[in-house]
């Protein structure tokens, strides 16, 4: 599995940032995760990214929703893994978000575990490769 | 709304289990036992808020879910219950409404084993009684009305479904209602129903 280099939370509340942080630097020590509280600086933010990082977004930033920042950081970044998080979401704001350019659309879990699991499977599934590896024995076209 | 309530909901339940994480051994060897009863206040509090919060969730979601009418054979909303009526034609009988979220509701009050549903018709509903549950005994009327009267006590039960699924069938010209002798749903029927004749003719 190839590690991500970094992580990016853009979340205006700090808590759920932190948290997020905190669960992160216990799952993988080695990565590095920076945390943007503004709409504002998320752009900015994505631009110090290494190639293939992780950013997770949180859907409502000081009551706007994030959805043009997703299709402005998906076009921006294509080869970063974008996630929307939220403390509470539809299956209408999921499908939307997919539709932005987000790579999954979460709810934010209640427990530790919860977070434990999701932030466990997300550092995975943007550490999987791009493209399937090529089976042993046989030569790429 | 519910966004609003659920981020500082989730900063409190996170903080009670972080404090539990790195604390909790410490507190409990502490003479007072006043950190720990502080702790589980702080966590039973935030999941009893987190039960009623998901039940307005539920709620609110059924007011705003996308929903698709459509000419539904009542035989296949009842599909695999043990169907019981007087009304000899009521399998030609077609109803309008939304079919997944009708079965949702069976499926939440029948759950997977088949049940007896009795059914009869209107001039403009087909209207069907499924069995009561024994978490409805304290319940007559609009599920919705039960649930707003007490989250403390419906959030999470059956009320909270049932409620969930009022909203989605009133949206759709239907209803529901807890009676005495199981819970209503009122499907609107899309054409008045044939009746059978004394003789037993169908008209």
């Amino acid at each position: 599995m190839r590690i991500i280099p970094a992580v990016l939370i853009i979340d205006d509340d700090l808590d759920h940032a932190r948290i997020a942080s905190l669960v992160l630097r216990t799952l993988a020590p080695d990565v590095a995760v920076e945390i943007c509280h503004e709409a504002g600086g998320a752009m900015g933010a994505l631009e110090g990214q290494p190639r293939g990082a992780l950013i997770l977004v949180d859907r409502l930033i000081a009551g706007v929703e994030s959805f043009d920042t997703v299709v402005r950081m998906h076009a921006a970044r294509p080869d970063a893994t974008i996630v929307m998080l939220s403390a509470a979401l539809s299956s209408i704001d999921r499908a939307y978000a997919l539709a932005c350019g987000a790579r999954d659309a979460l709810e934010k879990p209640a427990s530790l575990a919860g977070w434990r699991d999701l932030l466990s499977t997300l550092v995975e599934v943007a550490g999987a490769p791009l493209t399937p590896p090529v089976p042993s024995g046989t030569r790429a076209a | 709304m519910s966004h609003d309530l659920r981020s500082p909901l989730l900063t409190l339940s996170l903080a009670g289990e972080l404090i539990e994480e790195s604390l909790g051994d410490r507190l409990r060897e502490e003479s007072s036992s006043s950190g720990l009863i502080a702790l589980d206040a702080l966590q039973h509090g935030a999941k009893d808020l987190e039960r009623m919060l998901q039940a307005l969730t539920s709620v609110s979601r059924a007011r705003r879910r996308p929903l698709e009418p459509s000419r539904a054979p009542l035989r296949l909303l009842l599909g695999g219950h043990l169907v019981i009526s007087d009304d000899v034609d009521l399998r030609s009988q077609v109803v309008s409404t939304d079919p997944i979220a009708v079965r949702e509701i069976i499926d939440g009050l029948c759950g997977d084993d088949p049940a007896e549903i009795a059914v009869r018709l209107t001039d403009d509903y087909a209207v069907l009684r499924l069995p009561l549950d024994d978490a409805l005994a304290e319940v007559r009327g609009a599920p919705l009305a039960a649930l707003a009267g007490s989250l403390q006590m419906h959030a999470g039960t059956v009320v909270e479904a049932l409620a969930a699924g009022q909203t989605v069938l009133e949206r759709m010209g239907g209803r529901i209602a807890v009676e005495d002798d199981g819970v209503h749903l009122w499907l609107p029927l899309t054409m008045p129903p044939t009746r059978a004749h004394p003789d037993g003719q169908n008209a």
